[in-house]
């Protein structure tokens, strides 16, 4: 982030991809500098390029926020139908989490609140 | 133009024709916004960092020191006050003690570490000269100083205060047979006090200002006139050029409150050298960002559009000098 607060570069942070990149490859394998360079461009421009779709379907049915079924819609759109499917199953999987740790939370909140 | 004449293009995927085009406005905007900005880049990213980066001590070369030896420091310092605590007349040696010790800390560790036997010695003369010496506003405008000793920014305005403390030395050769025949250090005094006389002869060299290379001269002198006795003479000097020092700034203060006026004039000093400690600024700049360097630029207008990667080769178009607009998932092929 600049110090004004704007990301100008529109960049992903190089160590996260890197790690990302080091998590599909053997513990003794190297990542040279412009690889890793080479892959933070490629992804963020991929990111641009499928929120783009998405904001502009958004934007056409006037909505502000951008959802799940938005950015999947975009991928089809776009011609990913295979990266639609994988993403359509991580979507739910997260959203199974999400709903487990709201129960979790519920049960917290009654368990405190139970000795009073 | 003939629609139907073969051009050089870029066959894609028909369904990413539109949003291709759409990318390539945006990335060339940016590209526009980008290249305003960066004519007036900062010289870092965050204000809290930089403050933070500037307070930390700093070894020779512009290194930030290791905590362990700030912790060093720190112990040294204590172990220092408490060996002078005790009577007044010790407080105000140990107050000149700290005063000395600016130009030390910016030279090397090495005279950091030799400061201790000056200390030593400068216990010595100070049993005499504390008979002849003990007015009241010099003790408040010394013991306000050591607070502005501990701060890193006095460390950066001690070219200036070593100026001043060689040129008063020439004020204390004037007492030097005084000084050597009441004083006479021990040989491992000698030895350790000499290499301390060195290093600040090459920092006074490598300021490059009149006043260093004055004080230089007058350093070569006193190493000149007794071989026995220099390393004696020498803190005996940093001792009465300290004293002259804070009066001098007593006197011309002529104020209720000679504390603050002392702080503000440190500040002041503070700010006006900044401007050559701006190398260390672009040091600390690379150290802040190593860890997550993001100033990479962003892809060129030119750069190659991202081609169909699912591998699903439906109907495409070609990019280049196409005319009429894609229309979903129908396109016209060549």
């Amino acid at each position: 982030m600049s110090a004004d607060g704007l990301d100008y570069t529109n960049l992903l942070p190089i160590a996260n991809v890197a790690r990302i990149m080091k998590s599909a490859l053997p513990e003794n394998a190297k990542i040279s500098k412009e690889a890793k360079d080479c892959v933070q461009d490629c992804v963020s421009e991929f990111i641009s390029f499928v929120t783009g779709e998405a904001s502009e379907q958004c934007t056409q049915e006037k909505r502000k926020t951008i959802t799940g079924e938005d950015v999947l819609l975009a991928l089809n759109t776009l011609g990913f139908e295979n990266y639609a499917e994988v993403l359509k199953i991580s979507l739910t999987k997260y959203r199974e989490q999400q709903a487990r740790s709201a129960s979790m939370k519920e049960t917290k909140q009654s368990r405190s609140e139970e000795p009073q | 133009m003939n629609p139907y004449e073969p051009v050089e293009g870029l066959y894609v995927n028909a369904k990413q024709y539109h949003r291709i085009l759409k990318r390539r406005e945006a990335r060339a905007k940016l590209e526009e916004r980008l290249r305003g900005v960066q004519t007036t880049k900062k010289p870092y990213l965050h204000e809290s960092r930089h403050k933070h980066a500037m307070r930390r001590p700093r070894g020779p070369g512009g290194r930030f020191l290791t905590a362990d030896k700030v912790s060093k420091l720190r112990a040294q310092e204590a172990a220092e006050a408490a060996a002078n605590g005790g009577s007044t007349g010790d407080d105000v040696n140990a107050t000149n003690a700290n005063d000395a010790t600016v130009p030390a800390t910016v030279s090397s560790e090495v005279t950091h570490t030799s400061e201790g036997y000056a200390d030593s010695n400068d216990s010595r003369p100070s049993s005499i000269s504390n008979s002849s010496e003990s007015p009241a506003p010099i003790n408040s405008a010394t013991a306000s100083m050591s607070p502005a000793n501990n701060t890193s920014g006095n460390n950066i305005t001690s070219p200036n205060v070593r100026g001043e403390l060689d040129m008063s030395g020439n004020i204390a050769m004037s007492g030097g047979p005084t000084n050597t025949a009441s004083t006479s250090g021990p040989v491992p005094h000698d030895m350790t006090v000499l290499p301390q006389t060195d290093s600040n002869t090459s920092n006074l060299m490598s300021s490059g200002s009149q006043l260093g290379s004055f004080a230089t001269a007058s350093t070569n002198g006193n190493n000149s006139t007794t071989t026995t006795t220099s390393s004696a003479a020498h803190p005996g000097s940093f001792h009465k050029g300290t004293n002259d020092y804070s009066s001098t700034l007593a006197g011309n203060e002529h104020s209720a409150f000679p504390g603050l006026d002392v702080y503000h004039d440190d500040s002041v000093s503070a700010g006006a050298a900044f401007i050559p400690h701006n190398p260390m600024d672009s040091i600390d700049h690379l150290d802040v960002n190593d860890p997550t360097a993001t100033g990479l630029p962003v892809l060129p207008a030119s750069d190659i559009d991202p081609l169909n990667l699912t591998g699903n080769t439906q109907d495409s178009m070609i990019i280049g000098q196409q005319t009429y607009p894609s229309h979903g998932s129908s396109g016209t092929m060549k």
